[in-house]
């Protein structure tokens, strides 16, 4: 049935379309989020982009403009992981 | 002590208002009849929304009394956040509940700031997402709250489907929240991954198999990035 989907704990915007997450399997994610561009609400700024949380169940991102992104989502697109506990 | 008017037609007058607070006066502007009210069409007389937004407010002229869920598609970053409605605007949401209305997609609120006269049950309204409205007040929120891939909700299940979600899973698939657990289905109401216990899996794959068209429908929003419609909860 698949590995089970790790819980996001926190979440960071350095740049623009980009997310860090830390998750629940110990992992600090990296990810460019900006194949998602296309969809309408996606933000447009960096300023809407930082309007980010980390949903109820930490299944997702939510932000603002009420773009959503699961975590499998993220991870699907992560480009670098490392161990959540190394220094960022 | 009284005045020329009888008080029983005061109390006639005062039922009227409390019962009829969304009627507009016929004095009203035609383009006032239907406008966009952050982010969705508003009207005031009972008629269908068309299948698509009025192009302009004199355009939905005919769509009185309903509250349509079309989305402003305008050039300034899509539609607004609940968080920039006016604080008098703000409306108190509930989950949709099933017996609610049984044929539509009843959504309860209340209008915290209706006017004193009305009372509690005249200021709780009934909203119908794309359907219609009885009520008065402002359906910025049910506009943020259609926008989000929560895509339905019934007895305790939550629904998403989110934009682009091909990776992982390459069929149509939804995400069901039960509980705190998570479990992906495709369309069809097959499961893919997780596990929600039987009888709750099973009320999924009903709803699956009487939703068919719209889940098709919203998936088909969903890969292209467009706005994922609400599907009617299981009935």
């Amino acid at each position: 049935m698949g590995t089970p989907t790790p819980v996001i704990l926190s979440v960071k915007t350095p740049t623009y379309s980009e997310v860090v997450i830390e998750a629940s399997d110990g992992k600090r994610y990296f990810a460019d989020l900006a194949p998602f561009r296309q969809v309408y609400c996606f933000p447009k700024t960096l300023e809407a982009w930082q309007q980010v949380a980390v949903d109820s169940q930490g299944l997702g991102l939510v932000w603002t403009s009420r773009f959503e992104v699961h975590v499998d989502q993220i991870l699907g697109l992560a480009s670098r992981q490392e161990p959540a506990a190394r220094a960022s | 002590m009284h005045s020329g008017r009888p008080r029983w037609l005061d109390f006639l007058a005062a039922v009227a208002l409390t019962i009829q607070p969304q009627r507009v006066s016929n004095a009203a502007p035609v383009n006032t009849l239907c406008k966009c009210t952050n982010g969705v069409y508003v009207c005031t007389a009972n008629l269908s929304c068309p299948s698509s937004a009025p192009v302009n407010n004199s355009a939905c002229t005919n769509l009185a009394g309903t509250v349509c869920g079309y989305l402003r598609s305008n050039n300034a970053g899509g539609p607004q956040a609940p968080r920039e409605l006016p604080a008098q605007q703000a409306l108190e949401w509930q989950a949709p509940t099933a017996a609610a209305a049984p044929q539509t997609r009843a959504i309860e609120f209340a209008v915290a700031a209706a006017p004193a006269r009305l009372g509690a049950a005249s200021r709780r309204r009934r909203l119908w997402a794309g359907q219609g409205v009885t009520g008065s007040g402002d359906v910025g929120v049910l506009a943020s709250w259609l926008l989000v891939p929560r895509i339905s909700e019934f007895f305790g299940l939550v629904i998403h489907m989110y934009w682009f979600d091909t990776q992982k899973h390459k069929l149509p698939h939804i995400h069901v929240r039960y509980q705190g657990a998570e479990a992906v289905f495709a369309l069809d109401g097959h499961l893919v991954e997780g596990a929600l216990g039987g009888r709750a899996e099973r009320l999924v794959q009903e709803w699956c198999a009487q939703s068919q068209g719209a889940l098709e429908a919203a998936w088909a929003s969903a890969i292209a990035g467009r706005e994922i419609p609400w599907v009617l909860p299981l009935q």
